[in-house]
């Protein structure tokens, strides 16, 4: 019996070990495990001009301009703070005001974030669209400020 | 598989409101990968139980030779 | 030498008694788990592919969650009963544990692959990238390559004791990874959006659609017991094969 407990209690103490030291490392390196940063974030931190990074948000209502060929401004917004965003390309399907996106780019010397890529994130709510007209319509429907996640505050 | 016969596969198949192209595909690639692994372990556990089988046949035919000779030896 | 050969008929013994009675236990479960797997994979795939609805906001391409959720949750399953198994190889020194984990792993790589593949081609349409580096992404693509290394790690030694016991170590490392991916979505920013049915204040799936995603995942937990029974039982025949040739070899 006692070679097993032995050897119980010096694997459970080495996946102790290995634990805290993982939810350390992921601690100190937190700042590269984010994907993106929120508008609020940015406006904390005062980026270098064309130091490159990944912003995230919801799309603001109202605040989608199209240009010429393709080029395309509007508000990333996490409902404090809002951030203006030029674009020239294709965007994806889900693209579209009140959306979660993230924005990758820098920010440029006009104070606007000059995006060269944009991808949609979508939420963790699925139905058909009759369902999401009949919530719609009840008053049950919570526009955009779900979860942290989509409004991409940090904390 | 060549690009005109996947395309030709494709518009047989729903369209999937435009995403037929990432849908199926993806079915496509769960179906190869589990009957894949269901083949190949399929083949495996036959073979292995029949090769074990054969080889105790084996194992079990040479014992039985060699026992009424010790059991003369015994009595 | 000597001692492992004094060591060995006894040896023998354990490993024999133990599978003798798996195998019984494993020919009565096995049409049972591939008659459920049968049943939830045609229900599963005809609500899931035609029956079920769009998604408001990703129309049809909501259908790939149908096969990329549950591989998902096949991928972290299957690694962590490899973790518990791994556990009680090392600890208890149980000799079906170790088999099962040798069995397990590819078919845990094979989910994880879906996983990726078909997340890749769902991402393209929705996110607008076939492939981020967001911690949920990262972390899978790590449990990949965990898979691969056990796999790589149990058949590196010519003992094949010395490779399972190096491959439950890495099983049991690899297992902080687990928690990770899990909450890595609700953690950290993501590309990738939180869960959606595993979540403590219920799913966010209308009962539509969240039908077919529990019957694919009944239908992908019946296929791994049916494939992993298997696999234990081609394994558990080239270990005969091997003792028969070794002591017809020695006699």
């Amino acid at each position: 019996m006692a070679p097993k407990r032995r050897r119980m209690t010096i694997i459970l103490v080495a996946l102790g070990l290995l634990s805290a030291a993982t939810v350390l490392a992921l601690t100190a390196l937190e700042d590269g495990v984010v994907f993106f940063i929120s508008p609020t974030d940015l406006a904390a931190q005062t980026p270098k001009p064309g130091q490159r990074l990944r912003l995230g948000g919801l799309v603001e209502e109202g605040s989608i301009q199209r240009g010429d060929d393709a080029q395309i401004t509007f508000e990333v917004t996490d409902l404090e703070t809002a951030v203006p965003v030029t674009y020239t390309g294709i965007l994806p399907d889900l693209f579209r005001e009140g959306q979660g996106v993230v924005v990758e780019g820098a920010m440029g010397a006009d104070g606007r974030f000059a995006a060269d890529s944009v991808l949609a994130k979508h939420d963790e709510n699925y139905m058909p669209a009759e369902v999401a007209e009949a919530l719609k319509k009840s008053g049950r429907w919570q526009e955009g400020a779900e979860t942290p996640a989509t409004t991409g505050s940090t904390e | 598989m060549s690009d005109a016969s996947l395309d030709s596969l494709l518009a047989v198949l729903p369209d999937m409101g435009g995403y037929g192209a990432y849908v199926w595909p993806a079915f496509a690639i769960a179906a190869l990968v589990l009957i894949g692994l269901l083949v190949q372990s399929l083949v495996s556990a036959r073979r292995n139980e029949a090769e074990a089988a054969t080889l105790r046949a084996e194992r079990a035919a040479a014992s039985a030779a060699t026992e009424p000779r010790e059991a003369g030896h015994g009595a | 030498m000597g001692l492992k050969d004094r060591n060995r008929p006894a040896a023998t013994m354990h490993r024999y008694a133990n599978p003798a009675r798996f195998l019984r236990l494993a020919r009565a479960v096995q049409p049972w788990a591939a008659v459920l797997t049968i049943i939830c994979l045609g229900a599963g795939l005809y609500l899931g592919l035609f029956a079920s609805p769009a998604d408001y906001q990703q129309g049809e391409s909501v259908r790939i969650m149908y096969v990329h959720v549950p591989a998902a949750w096949m991928a972290l399953f299957v690694y962590t009963s490899m973790a518990a198994a791994s556990f009680a190889a090392l600890v208890w020194k149980h000799p079906l544990a170790d088999l099962f984990a040798k069995a397990a792993a590819p078919i845990g790589a094979g989910f994880t692959l879906i996983a990726l593949a078909t997340g890749s081609l769902w991402g393209k349409p929705m996110w607008g990238a076939w492939w981020v580096w967001d911690s949920r992404l990262t972390s899978v693509l790590v449990l990949f390559f965990l898979y691969l290394g056990h796999i790589a790690l149990t058949n590196a030694f010519d003992e094949p004791t010395r490779g399972a016991r190096a491959a439950a170590i890495l099983a049991l490392v690899g297992f902080v990874n687990v928690p990770i991916i899990k909450f890595s979505v609700d953690w950290w920013n993501t590309l990738h959006q939180p869960s959606s049915v595993l979540r403590l204040d219920g799913p966010t799936i209308d009962p539509s659609m969240l039908w077919p995603l529990l019957l694919m995942g009944v239908a992908f937990t019946g296929y791994f017991l049916c494939v992993v029974i298997l696999r234990m039982r081609a394994e558990i025949a080239a270990r005969r094969i091997r003792a028969l040739r070794y002591s017809r070899a020695a006699g």
